[in-house]
């Protein structure tokens, strides 16, 4: 793994993409670049990527339902090391909030296509919560501790699969992108 | 980090066998335009479907749905679904979400040729 250029360095960078699926190669890019920088190893690139990725599908597919002209809100900050740091992302929308009564996780031991996007959030990250907007809309929190992946770091994503309580992901709401459209979301 | 466009790269038949070459980044922008060409050539319901996916450098939850229905389909027929050279990025997804128990996977074309 790469020395971060600073320890205890702080680095942060908002973005505002339109809500259409071009944004999401994007907003990868410019978190690899940040990643790059700060010196994180590949596995938690690799984390982040999908992570934000995921999160900024579901707006666009559910929380916009498709709505083109709107606009997603994306800021990350990375602290400390890539070593011992952590990174903080939020991905703030306008779009409709989804309530808890309309949506339900995905259990993993059937095999078909969708719902599987919040799933893989919660899998890599280790803070997920869901926020109202102070405009509407909703503020998704994520965090995630750098530099742990190994035995420990498998263990916890085993763990992920595992049913949560109402209360571990914190936030009076949450989204989840739960679909029988099946086709082209998982 | 890998080309963001992404395509099919290629489609070959290969003793008997149907050969599709992905590349690129496959996510949700670029799903609507790979799905179909999959669709299609499932819908031809070769014997064994191998995709190969070393050019491959990132794909998200929705690129997995379109590969979990292409597998729903050729299983249905009794087809065989073999998909070959999968990358460190795309294996991880299929970890996470344990779909890797439900694909067989090959380090080569050849080898998902053979078996």
């Amino acid at each position: 793994m790469k020395e971060s250029p600073s320890p205890g360095l702080c680095c942060r960078i908002e973005m505002r993409v339109p809500s259409v699926t071009g944004s999401l190669a994007v907003v990868r890019a410019a978190l690899h670049a940040m990643g790059g920088a700060f010196g994180l190893c590949e596995a938690d690139d690799h984390d982040v990527c999908l992570a934000v990725d995921e999160a900024l599908a579901n707006v666009i597919q559910h929380a916009y339902a498709g709505q083109s002209d709107q606009s997603i809100l994306v800021a990350i900050e990375l602290r400390g090391s890539a070593g011992d740091g952590s990174v903080s992302i939020s991905i703030e929308d306008r779009g409709r909030a989804v309530r808890p009564e309309e949506i339900r996780g995905r259990a993993l031991d059937e095999l078909r296509p969708g719902g599987l996007g919040v799933h893989i959030i919660r899998s890599v990250m280790d803070d997920v919560e869901y926020a109202a907007g102070p405009e509407g809309g909703t503020i998704l929190r994520l965090g995630k501790r750098l530099g742990r992946h190994g035995k420990n770091e498998q263990a916890r994503r085993a763990d992920a699969s595992a049913p949560r309580s109402p209360t571990r992901d914190g936030g009076p709401r949450q989204r989840d992108e739960e679909t029988d459209e099946g086709g082209t979301q998982a | 980090m890998t080309d963001p466009s992404a395509a099919v790269k290629g489609i070959r038949s290969v003793k008997g066998a149907t050969v599709i070459t992905l590349a690129g980044d496959i996510d949700l922008h670029h799903v609507p335009q790979i799905h179909p060409v999959l669709l299609r050539e499932v819908d031809k319901k070769p014997s064994v479907l191998v995709i190969d996916l070393g050019d491959v450098g990132y794909m998200d939850s929705s690129g997995v749905g379109v590969l979990v229905q292409v597998f729903q389909r050729v299983k249905a027929y009794r087809g065989k679904l073999r998909l070959a050279r999968m990358g460190p990025r795309v294996r991880s997804i299929f970890e996470i979400t344990k779909l890797d128990k439900y694909f067989a996977l090959r380090d080569s074309v050849e080898a998902a040729l053979e078996s």
